[in-house]
C-alpha cells in the first residue's frame, strides 16, 4: 500500500506540471471534439497529430494522445444521445435509451448522467490500473483464441437481449450483421469473400459506414416522415442535469458497468467492445421493469456509458504492462512511444516509472477535466437541438458525409452509407432494429477469426471449447442469457395461441 | 502552397476581344511555371504514402527518415497511412498518382518483393511501375518461440521442427505480411509444414506467443526486443551477418547453424514511374543525407534497424534489390504453396 | 462456408417472419414518403461524386441543398445562405483545425487546396 502511494505521488508530481496539464487539456478538448463529430475517430486524429508530438517530451506526448482517446469516448455519447449516431463502437448501446430520452425532452439528463457515470468509471478504472495492473495482465494472458470465441458467442447472446420487440427479428438482424462482417479478404488464405471484385470492399465494410447509415441517416429519414411528432425533441427542454432521483436510479448501474467495462477492457483483442453491451444486458435483467428499456430508461445510459469509459482506460493496461496493444488506437500509442525512443514492453513499468505513473495520474486528471468540460456544454448542446430541423438535418448530413469520407478517403464509403441508410429506414418501417445488426457485425469478425484460430491450434477438434474451463463457463453463460431472454417470448406466444 | 492563377478577363462581355491574348498569356505562364515548378520542387509539402497503419515498424522508419528529409528539402514530408491488403492498397494508390514528385511511398519487402507471388491480381509491377529512390532501413528478422518451448537453442529447435513439424503452431500476421513471408522461407528450409495460425497484425500474434498458445514466430526485431529482454519469449537466432546491437546475446543464424536463413525486411522509398529524374535525384540526395545524419542513425539503430546495405541506397541499387527479391520470394512462396486466390 | 451458412440462416429467419406475418394479426403499416429518401440519397451520392474532384467547397453545398430539399418545410433562400455558411465552417474545422486531408477545392491545373 505504501508502495502504491509513493508511486502515485511520483505520478502526480509528473502529471501536475504546467506543460503536462496543458497537454492533457488539449488532448481532452480535441478528443471531445472528434468524439462529437461523426465518423472522425481517435485513430485519424492521433495519426495526424503524431508529428506535432515530436518536439515534446515523451510523457507529455502520451498524455495528450491518451487524452484524445478517452476524450473521444465522452464525445461519442453526445451524438449517440442527441442525433442517434454512435460516435464509436462503444456508443451504440447508448443510442438505444439515450436517444429515446432525448426525444422525451430529457436530453440534458441523459448527457449529464453519461458524463457523471463516465467520470466515476474513469476513476474506478484508473484505481484498478494503479493497483492491479500486473495481476490483471496475467488474467489477460489466460485468454486464448478459444476463450475469445466463446466470449464473442456470449456477446451475440446479448444481442437478443437488446431487442425491444420481436426476438426473431432481432436474431435475423444479428445474422445479417454477421453476414456483413464476412465481406472482405480472408486473413488466412487471402481469398476475397463477398466483395464481388469491387476493390474498396477488399478490406471489408467499415464500421462507421454502417453506423452512420443505419443510425444517423436512417434517423434523419425517419424524422422527416413524422413531422408532427418531431416537435417534442425541440420542444420542452426540461431539466438540464440529472435530478437526485435520477442519480439514485443510476448509482447501481454505474458501479456495475464500471466493473464490467474495466474487466473486459483488459482483454487484448478489443474486449472493451463488449463492455457496454454486457452492462445493458445486465441492467435489463436486473431491473424491476425491463419493458422500460428501449423507451428511455436511464439505467440503459448510465451503465453502458460507465462501461465504455472504464474499458477505454483499462485497455491501456496490456499496452503499459506487456507492451502489446489491444486495439488499433493503442497500436498507435506504441508507435508514438517508439518514435520517442521508449520501446513499450514489460520493463517499462520498472525502467520508466515516471512515464507509467505519470500517465496513470494524468488519466485521473483528464477524467476530471472532461467532466468539467462536458457538463457546461450540455446546455449548449441542448440549445443546439432547438435549431429548426429543416436546417439541423442538412448539417447532420454534411458532417456525417465529411466524417465518413475522412475515415478512408474513399467516396465509395459515402455511397455505401447512403445504401445502408435506405436499408435502415426500410427495415425500421417494418419493425426491425439496427442495434443487433451492428453488434453482429462487430462481433462477427472477432468471433470467426478466433473460432478458426482455436480450431487450427486444436487441429479441428471441436471439444476444445468444452475442455477448457473458462471457455466452457463463457459458453454456458451465453446459453443461459439466451434461454432466459427467449423463454418469456415463447411463453407469451403460447398463451396467445391458447387465448385464441 | 496554393498556386492560383488570377481569373483573367474572361468573365464580362466587354472584354471579349482580349480573350485570345489572355489565353496566350495564360498558357505561356503555365508552361513556364511547369518548368519552373520542376526546378523549384518542392514548393509545397510532399505526401509519403505508408501502406500500413501508423505506429508499425515501416511507419516509424518512414517518420524518422521523413523528419530529416523534410529539413533537407525545405518542405514538410507528410505521412499518409493507407493500410490494407498487406500494404498493396497504399502502394497501388501511390503508383497511380501523378508523377510530379509530390507523392512518394515507402514500400517494403512485402509490397515490392512478395506481393506478386501472394496477390495474383496485383495492380502494379514492383519492377516496372516505379522510380526507385533508395533503401531506407532494414529491420532484421528474429526467430522466436514461446517461453517454455522445449528447445534451448536453434539446433535443438531445428531438430524438433524436422521431427514433429506438423504438430507445431506457427503464428503470423496475415498472408503477405513480413512474418508470413519470412516464416515461409524458414519452413521451406526446414521442410516442415506447421499449422499456420493467422492473426490480425503482429500485436495479437505476439500476445498469443507470450501466453503460450502458439509455438513460434518469425518477426521484425522492433516488435520483439522488449519481450525478449523481459524474458516473456525466447529468441533463437537473428537473421543477420553479424549480431544486432539491440540483442547482443542472440546468435546469428550463421553462428547457430542455419546459415541459409538470411532475410531482412527492407523498407525503401519509391516514386511513381515517370517522376522526373531531377526530382528523384533530389529525393535520393535527401535520403542519403538523412541516413548519414548521426541523430537519425541513432534513432534507427535504437529500433534495431539494420543499416548495413549501403549499395541499395541509390536508385539503381534499389532497382536491383527489387528484382532480386521478387524472384526470390516467388520461388519460396510457390514452394510452400502459399499463393493466394 | 460461413457466409453461405449465415445467408441460409438469414433466409430461414426471413421466411419464418413472412409466414408468421401472414398468419397473425399485426399493426397497420406506418406512413411512407418518397420525398425524404430520394433527395437525401441524391444529395449524398452527389457528395460522393464531387468530393474528390471539385472538392468540399462544391460537395458541401451540394449535399446541404439537395438533402435539405427533402424536408417539406425548406425555405430556399435560407437554405442557400446556410449551405455556404456551414460548408465554410466544415472547411475550417476539418481541414485547418483537425488537419484532415479533405480536398477543399481542386480544379485541375488551376487550384489545388
Amino acid at each position: 500500500m505504501g508502495d502504491l502511494l509513493s508511486h502515485l505521488s511520483l505520478g502526480f508530481s509528473v502529471a501536475v506540471t504546467v506543460q503536462n496539464l496543458g497537454l492533457a487539456l488539449v488532448g481532452c478538448l480535441v478528443g471531445t471534439l472528434i468524439g462529437v463529430l461523426p465518423g472522425v475517430g481517435p485513430i485519424a486524429t492521433i495519426t495526424m497529430l503524431l508529428p506535432i508530438t515530436f518536439g515534446m517530451p515523451p510523457v507529455g506526448a502520451l498524455i495528450m494522445l491518451a487524452g484524445i482517446y478517452y476524450g473521444a469516448q465522452y464525445g461519442g455519447s453526445t451524438t449517440a444521445i442527441l442525433i442517434n449516431v454512435p460516435g464509436e463502437v462503444t456508443s451504440v448501446v447508448t443510442t438505444l435509451d439515450g436517444h429515446q430520452m432525448a426525444r422525451q425532452g430529457r436530453a440534458g439528463v441523459a448527457l449529464g448522467i453519461a458524463a457523471l457515470g463516465s467520470f466515476f468509471a474513469g476513476c474506478v478504472a484508473t484505481t484498478i490500473i494503479a493497483a492491479l495492473a500486473v495481476p490483471l495482465t496475467k488474467l489477460a494472458l489466460v485468454f486464448g483464441p478459444a476463450e475469445y470465441a466463446a466470449l464473442m458467442a456470449m456477446g451475440l447472446a446479448f444481442a437478443v437481449v437488446l431487442a425491444r420487440g420481436s426476438i426473431l427479428k432481432s436474431i435475423a438482424m444479428t445474422i445479417a450483421g454477421l453476414l456483413l462482417s464476412t465481406v472482405g479478404t480472408d486473413l488466412d488464405t487471402g481469398v476475397e469473400r463477398m466483395t464481388f471484385g469491387y476493390a474498396p470492399l477488399s478490406d471489408g465494410v467499415d464500421f462507421a459506414v454502417i453506423a452512420m447509415g443505419l443510425f444517423g441517416f436512417a434517423e434523419v429519414l425517419r424524422n422527416l416522415d413524422a413531422v408532427e411528432e418531431r416537435e417534442v425533441v425541440g420542444g420542452a427542454i426540461g431539466r438540464l442535469l440529472p435530478s437526485r432521483a435520477d442519480l439514485r436510479q443510476s448509482a447501481g448501474p454505474v458501479v456495475r458497468g464500471s466493473l464490467a467495462g474495466a474487466i473486459l477492457g483488459i482483454l487484448p483483442g478489443n474486449g472493451a467492445v463488449l463492455g457496454p453491451f454486457a452492462s445493458y444486458a445486465m441492467e435489463k435483467r436486473l431491473a424491476k421493469d425491463p419493458s422500460r428499456f428501449g423507451r428511455g430508461a436511464i439505467e440503459g445510459v448510465a451503465g453502458p456509458e460507465a462501461a465504455n469509459n472504464a474499458g477505454a482506460q483499462t485497455s491501456f493496461i496490456p499496452l503499459l504492462t506487456l507492451g502489446i496493444p489491444p486495439n488499433a488506437v493503442m497500436a498507435l500509442m506504441v508507435g508514438a512511444m517508439t518514435i520517442h525512443g521508449i520501446v513499450p514492453g514489460p520493463l517499462v513499468m520498472t525502467r520508466n516509472p515516471s512515464l507509467f505513473w505519470g500517465l496513470i495520474a494524468s488519466m485521473w486528471i483528464g477524467n476530471l477535466m472532461l467532466l468539467v468540460i462536458n457538463l457546461p456544454l450540455i446546455g449548449a448542446w441542448v440549445r443546439l437541438c432547438r435549431v429548426p430541423y429543416r436546417l439541423l438535418f442538412p448539417s447532420i448530413l454534411l458532417f456525417c458525409c465529411v466524417g465518413i469520407y475522412s475515415v478512408n478517403n474513399s467516396p465509395s464509403d459515402v455511397l455505401f452509407t447512403a445504401g445502408f441508410a435506405l436499408v435502415g429506414y426500410a427495415a425500421s418501417k417494418v419493425g426491425f432494429e439496427s442495434a443487433p445488426l451492428l453488434l453482429g457485425f462487430v462481433l462477427g469478425r472477432l468471433l470467426e477469426e478466433n473460432l478458426r484460430r482455436a480450431l487450427t491450434i486444436a487441429r479441428g477438434d471441436l471439444s476444445v471449447f468444452v475442455r477448457r474451463p473458462i471457455c466452457a463457463a463463457l459458453l454456458l453463460t451465453g446459453l443461459l442469457v439466451l434461454v432466459i431472454a427467449v423463454l418469456p417470448a415463447i411463453q407469451k406466444s403460447r398463451e396467445e395461441v391458447f387465448t385464441e | 502552397m496554393k498556386r492560383r492563377i488570377r481569373p483573367p478577363l474572361f468573365t464580362s462581355n466587354e472584354r471579349k476581344p482580349m480573350r485570345p491574348l489572355a489565353a496566350l498569356l495564360v498558357s505561356a505562364t503555365l508552361t513556364l511555371s511547369a518548368g519552373a515548378a520542376r526546378a523549384a520542387w518542392p514548393e509545397r509539402p510532399v505526401t509519403m504514402i505508408v501502406p500500413f497503419a501508423a505506429g508499425g515498424p515501416t511507419d516509424v522508419v518512414a517518420r524518422i527518415v521523413g523528419d530529416h528529409m523534410s529539413r533537407t528539402l525545405g518542405q514538410q514530408i507528410v505521412i499518409e497511412n493507407v493500410a490494407g491488403a498487406g500494404g498493396t492498397t497504399g502502394i497501388t494508390r501511390g503508383a497511380q498518382s501523378a508523377p510530379d514528385g509530390y507523392t512518394i511511398m515507402m514500400g517494403h519487402m512485402g509490397t515490392h518483393g512478395a506481393a506478386p507471388a501472394v496477390y495474383p491480381n496485383l495492380k502494379y509491377d514492383p519492377v516496372k511501375d516505379f522510380a526507385p529512390v533508395g533503401l531506407a532501413a532494414g529491420t532484421p528478422i528474429v526467430i522466436v518461440a514461446r517461453k517454455d518451448f522445449p528447445a534451448k537453442n536453434l539446433k535443438e529447435f531445428v531438430a524438433q521442427a524436422k521431427a514433429s513439424g506438423d504438430k507445431l503452431n506457427e503464428a503470423h500476421a496475415g498472408v503477405g505480411s513480413v512474418s508470413f513471408t519470412t516464416c515461409s522461407l524458414l519452413n521451406s528450409i526446414l521442410g516442415t509444414k506447421p499449422a499456420r495460425v493467422v492473426y490480425r497484425g503482429t500485436g495479437p500474434a505476439l500476445n498469443d506467443l507470450v501466453s503460450g498458445q502458439v509455438d513460434y514466430m518469425c518477426d521484425q526485431i522492433v516488435n520483439l526486443v522488449p519481450q525478449i529482454q523481459a524474458g516473456t519469449i525466447k529468441a533463437y537466432a537473428v537473421a543477420l551477418p553479424q549480431r544486432s546491437p539491440a540483442l547482443p546475446d542472440v546468435p546469428t543464424t550463421t553462428e547457430a547453424g542455419l546459415p541459409e536463413f538470411q532475410v531482412t525486411a527492407w523498407n525503401a522509398i519509391f516514386a511513381p514511374k515517370g517522376t522526373p529524374k531531377e526530382i528523384v535525384a533530389k529525393l535520393s540526395d535527401a535520403l542519403l543525407k538523412a541516413l548519414d545524419d548521426e541523430a537519425t542513425k541513432k534513432r534507427l539503430l535504437d529500433l534495431g534497424a539494420d543499416l548495413t546495405d549501403r549499395a541499395s541506397r541509390t536508385p539503381e541499387g534499389l532497382q536491383k534489390l527489387v528484382e532480386r527479391e521478387v524472384a526470390r520470394w516467388s520461388a519460396v512462396l510457390k514452394s510452400v504453396g502459399a499463393v493466394a486466390n | 462456408m460461413l457466409p453461405r451458412t449465415l445467408a441460409i440462416l438469414l433466409g430461414v429467419a426471413g421466411a419464418v417472419l413472412v409466414a408468421s406475418s401472414l398468419v397473425r394479426k399485426g399493426e397497420a403499416h406506418a406512413h411512407w414518403t418518397l420525398r425524404g429518401p430520394i433527395f437525401i440519397c441524391l444529395g449524398v451520392i452527389g457528395f460522393a461524386l464531387t468530393i474528390r474532384m471539385p472538392g468540399l467547397a462544391v460537395a458541401g453545398p451540394l449535399v446541404t441543398i439537395v438533402g435539405g430539399a427533402a424536408s417539406p418545410e425548406t425555405r430556399v433562400k435560407e437554405l442557400l445562405v446556410f449551405a455556404a455558411a456551414i460548408t465554410a465552417f466544415c472547411i475550417v474545422l476539418f481541414r485547418f483545425i483537425l488537419h484532415l486531408p479533405i480536398p477543399v477545392l481542386r480544379i485541375p491545373g488551376v487550384v489545388v487546396i
